[in-house]
Order: structure tokens, then C-alpha cells, then sequence
């Protein structure tokens, strides 16, 4: 009995905590939500008002006519599915391989391949502009997509990790029936998979969503420019605080993929930082 | 010998399958890898310029230059100084991580709220973090303004409160991420460790400060190691909230490759500190590797 009570006590005490942490977590969130509803000269009123009154959704209307955010959210996913979709097959092909098949001088290819990851993408970053800029797509897509296209070695070693857990049975099994190894992997593999590779292109489509510096020195027009460099353009304008409602319905906008796709596949990222966490 | 014979056969077609699904990783690899590495490196001993057009060998000339830059050197003071947040992160994590631990109602909503600013879009926190921590009209100031009745630090314009703006940027959203990773770590320490200090009459603290903790080192080090590799590499939020900050003072290693090559088209200086960083990225790692021999626990007693 007082075991128990004590245990309470304890609960309610973390709760409590908690509760103030994810005030605290959910505060940059709230304020932004906040702003962006409010108008002009609201936004900068002294004291601060937390529920805007009233609601005001000219933000909203607005910020795509300053912006190229409605481009910029298709340029992004131009760029996000071919490299996603071949991206994630290649890695995924490469790992089975890597776990379940014999090549030869295996480990040594494996190894050369984990080794990039050690050198930051800084170092290729400029001749492989050099390159891109001599070959004339410099201001087009074809730079950040087509590296990509052919895998990522961080999700092919992730891959490789899941697959190593998987019965060699499955295989021996399918080998008797006569399939052959692109049957294996389309049939068995693949499915197999399944958690591991919805895990790992959310994270990926997360870092291309975000990604900066490539848009930054590759694409020059606006029309080009993907969902981050558009609103980068906003930024211009903030030294103007009173535009500050659009800004902030702007940035809501551009988080607004991720968060319902966090909300949805809440399960899939835990399992996968998990992962990562203790065999990475 | 003749079953020897299929046996050899099926061993081949296997391999050639296995080198055929390995092949476009490694043509990535080859490519888009080792083949800029080799560029890069020649670049690196070229005062390769675009606008002045100059391609020519020079050696270490430009590792020499960059070495002797100031701003070389208080751009990489910079990037470590903001890697503050790493151990401060880290310690928050961990008290996260404790509380979450039991069983508990609402332990899933927490753990969701706190990893949430991890799932955010990059330039939309940055405009977001401008507009709290603006000096005139930010919350963060209109809420010390009230407290206090004393206006609030110029968050954006005093180069000791640029760093921690930034800071706190990198705890808020990083955290979510070192708890995950804690929680995952405290699930792996085995019970029967916990039996043994009840049995040897040890409290509460004594499971904490004797078991769970030093238990923890392996995850303690992955979280330093990619803390570490990806705060050498700092660009973006510095790149929109601050720019280089005043006196220089949000400039990091990335953000002067950055200016190098491509404010002032000096390829080769580029190259060259893109060297440098990955040599120091290296190095850094393979300390950490070494040191780690005496601290972490590698569950081999």
C-alpha cells in the first residue's frame, strides 16, 4: 500500500515535469501557429497576445503570391521521388546482396563503400559542381537527382543490418522451388523489408525536404528553386517585422508534410532511431 | 563430378548476380566518391579560380593560406564553441530519458512532443528562431520585458548571445533524437545488474550512479561521435539566421568553405579547407575511438 502511494507520488511528480517540458518543446510550435494567424500590426503588439483575435488568414493567402512556395513544394518532389524510388531499390538490391549472397572479395567492397560515409560531402562538393557546371545543368534538376538515383550507402548499410536478422531458411527454401535471385529479392526480400525501407525513405525524403546547401549552389532561378530556397526569400523580407504573420504562414506551410508524416509513421521512425542507435 | 560441376556453376551465377545488384551502388561510390575525392585533392593544390579563370599547380600554397587566416581559425573556434550544446543536450536527454523509463500513462505523447522539433523543415525553424529571438518585437524579449520590467538581450546582435541563440536552436531541436537513443540504451542494461545492488543493499542512486550510468557509455558515444562529425559540418541555420553574425562571430568551418568557393569563386581554397575539415573530422574520430578503449563498457565483463 505505501509502496503504491509512494509510486504515485512519483507519477505525478514526472507528469508534472513533463507537462512543463513539452510546454517548453511545443513553445517555438505554438508561437509560430500564433503569428501566423494574426495581422500586421497585431503581431507586434505589446504584451503579446497568444490566441490571435480574430483569426486572420491573409497570411495564408498571401504567402504564395511572395514566394514560389507552390512550385517549390513540386520542385522538391521532383527532385524526392526518382531519387527515392531507384535510390531505395538500389540500396536495397546492394544490401541483399551484401547479407545474403556470395560476391566475391565481399567484405573488402563492403568496407570501401562504409568508408565514405566517414568523409564529409563538403570535400566532393566542389568539383562535382565544376563538373556539373562544365556539362551545362548547372540551374536544373539533374545534379540532385542523379547521384541519388543510384543509392545511399547510410540506408544500403541500415538494409543490410535488418537483413542480417532474416533466416537464411526463406532462401534455401525459394532456391529449391527453382527461383532465381531477382525472383528472391522482388518476392522475398522486398517484403521482408518492408519496415526497415518505410523507416529509411521518410528519413531520406526528410533530408532532401531540408536539404540546403545542394538547392543553394546548384539552382539559380526561382522557378527552380526548391521548397527551402523559396522560402528563403522570405527571409529577405523579414527586416520588415510586420510581415512577420506571412512569414510564419509561410514556415508553417513547408513543415506541415513532415509533421503529418511524423503523426502517421510515428512507430517507424522510433523503431528506426532505435536501430541506428545500437548497431550504427 | 558432375554434381560438383552444377554446384560450381550455380556458385558463379550467384556471384555474377551479387556483383550485378551491387553494381549502381558502387558506380555512386566510384563516381560520384572516389573520382571527386582524386579531383578534389588536385584542386586543392590549384589556385583554380572561375571569375579570374586561373587553373594552376601550386602546391600547398592555399592549405598554407588558409592556415594563416584569422578567420579560418575563429571560424573553427566558432563551430567547436557551439558544439556546447552537445553535452548540454546530452545531460537534458538523459534526465528525459530517466523520467520516461517506468511504466506510465502519457509516456508516448512525451516522447512524440520532445522528438517533434527534430521533424521540422530547416529554413522555416530558422525564420522562426529570427522572429523569437528578435531584440524589438520577439516573444522571448516581450516575456523578459514583462518579468523583469528590463528589456531583453539583443539575441541577434551582441556576438556572445548569437552563440547562444544558435545553442538553444541546436538543443531544442536535437533532443528529441539523444532521448530516443537513451531510452533505447537504457532498455539494453541488463536486469540481473539491478538484482545484484538489491542484494548488496544498494538504494536507488546507488542502481543509477553504479549500473545504469557507466552501463550507458556505448550510447554516450555513438550520440558524441555523430554529435561531433555533424557540428563540424554547421552551415544552414548560421547561413539564414545569422549570416556570419556580427564580428564574424556565427561564421563556422563550413560557412567559409562556403564563402571561398563560392562568394569568391576560389575553387582551390575551397578544396583545401574541405581538406582540413575532413582531416580534423578524422583525426577527432579516431581520438574519440582510442579514448573510448578506457571509458566505454564494451560488455566484456
Amino acid at each position: 500500500m505505501k509502496i503504491r502511494t509512494k509510486e504515485r507520488l512519483v507519477n505525478t511528480v514526472i507528469h508534472i515535469i513533463m507537462i512543463l517540458v513539452s510546454l517548453t518543446m511545443l513553445f517555438p510550435f505554438i508561437w509560430m501557429i500564433s503569428t501566423s494567424l494574426k495581422d500586421k500590426m497585431s503581431a507586434l503588439e505589446f504584451p503579446p497576445k497568444w490566441i490571435p483575435d480574430p483569426f486572420n488568414w491573409e497570411g495564408y493567402t498571401e504567402v504564395w503570391e511572395v514566394a514560389p512556395l507552390l512550385s517549390g513544394i513540386k520542385n522538391s518532389l521532383t527532385i524526392a521521388i526518382p531519387v527515392l524510388l531507384f535510390g531505395t531499390l538500389s540500396s536495397a538490391m546492394a544490401a541483399f546482396a551484401f547479407a545474403k549472397m556470395d560476391i566475391p572479395k565481399k567484405n573488402f567492397l563492403f568496407m570501401a563503400l562504409l568508408s565514405s560515409m566517414m568523409i564529409p560531402g563538403m570535400v566532393t562538393l566542389i568539383p562535382q559542381y565544376l563538373v556539373w557546371g562544365k556539362a551545362g545543368y548547372i540551374d536544373s534538376f539533374i545534379p540532385l537527382i542523379l547521384p541519388g538515383t543510384l543509392g545511399n550507402i547510410t540506408m544500403m548499410f541500415f538494409f543490410r543490418q535488418y537483413l542480417a536478422g532474416v533466416p537464411n531458411e526463406l532462401i534455401d527454401a525459394a532456391k529449391i522451388d527453382g527461383a532465381g535471385w531477382i525472383t528472391i529479392f522482388r518476392k522475398i526480400m522486398l517484403p521482408t523489408m518492408k519496415p526497415a525501407i518505410a523507416a529509411q525513405v521518410i528519413f531520406w525524403f526528410m533530408g532532401i525536404w531540408n536539404d540546403f546547401m545542394g538547392p543553394l549552389i546548384y539552382l539559380d532561378s526561382e522557378e527552380n528553386y526548391t521548397i527551402q530556397l523559396a522560402l528563403r526569400l522570405l527571409n529577405n523580407m523579414s527586416e520588415a517585422t510586420s510581415e512577420y504573420p506571412m512569414i510564419m504562414a509561410g514556415a508553417v506551410i513547408s513543415c506541415l508534410p513532415l509533421l503529418v508524416l511524423y503523426i502517421c509513421f510515428q512507430r517507424y521512425f522510433v523503431d528506426s532511431m532505435v536501430v541506428s542507435g545500437l548497431k550504427g | 563430378m558432375k554434381k560438383k560441376g552444377t554446384a560450381s556453376k550455380l556458385r558463379r551465377s550467384e556471384r555474377r548476380a551479387g556483383l550485378a545488384f551491387i553494381a549502381p551502388i558502387f558506380l555512386q561510390f566510384t563516381v560520384f566518391f572516389l573520382f571527386f575525392m582524386g579531383y578534389s585533392l588536385y584542386m586543392s593544390m590549384t589556385d583554380w579560380n572561375i571569375l579570374e579563370g586561373t587553373e594552376n599547380f601550386i602546391g600547398l600554397e592555399n592549405f598554407k593560406k588558409v592556415l594563416e587566416d584569422p578567420l579560418f581559425w575563429k571560424s573553427l573556434g566558432n563551430t567547436i564553441y557551439l558544439m556546447i550544446g552537445i553535452p548540454v543536450g546530452m545531460i537534458l536527454a538523459m534526465l528525459l530519458a530517466l523520467a520516461l523509463n517506468r511504466k506510465m500513462r502519457g509516456k508516448t505523447i512525451y516522447r512524440v512532443i520532445v522528438y517533434l522539433p527534430a521533424v521540422t523543415s530547416t529554413v522555416a525553424i530558422a525564420l522562426l528562431w529570427r522572429w523569437i529571438f528578435n531584440a524589438e518585437y520577439g516573444i522571448l524579449n516581450m516575456i523578459i520585458q514583462q518579468i523583469t520590467g528590463k528589456p531583453g538581450p539583443n539575441w541577434l546582435g551582441d556576438p556572445a548571445m548569437v552563440k547562444i541563440t544558435l545553442i538553444l536552436l541546436g538543443v531544442w531541436r536535437g533532443l528529441g533524437n539523444t532521448m530516443l537513443l537513451f531510452l533505447a540504451g537504457l532498455q539494453n542494461v541488463p536486469k540481473e545488474y539491478y538484482e545484484v545492488v538489491d542484494v548488496a543493499g544498494g538504494n536507488a542512486w546507488h542502481k543509477l550512479r553504479y549500473v545504469t550510468l557507466p552501463m550507458m557509455s556505448p550510447t554516450y558515444f555513438y550520440v558524441i561521435i555523430t554529435g561531433v562529425i555533424g557540428g563540424l559540418q554547421a552551415f544552414g541555420d548560421q547561413f539564414i539566421i545569422t549570416g556570419l553574425g556580427p564580428e564574424h562571430s556565427a561564421m563556422t568551418v563550413v560557412y567559409y568553405l562556403y564563402q571561398k568557393g563560392f562568394t569568391e569563386y576560389n575553387m582551390g581554397a575551397a578544396c583545401a579547407v574541405a581538406w582540413l575539415l575532413s582531416l580534423f573530422i578524422m583525426a577527432v574520430t579516431l581520438i574519440q575511438f582510442k579514448m573510448s578503449k578506457r571509458w566505454v563498457y564494451d560488455g566484456s565483463h
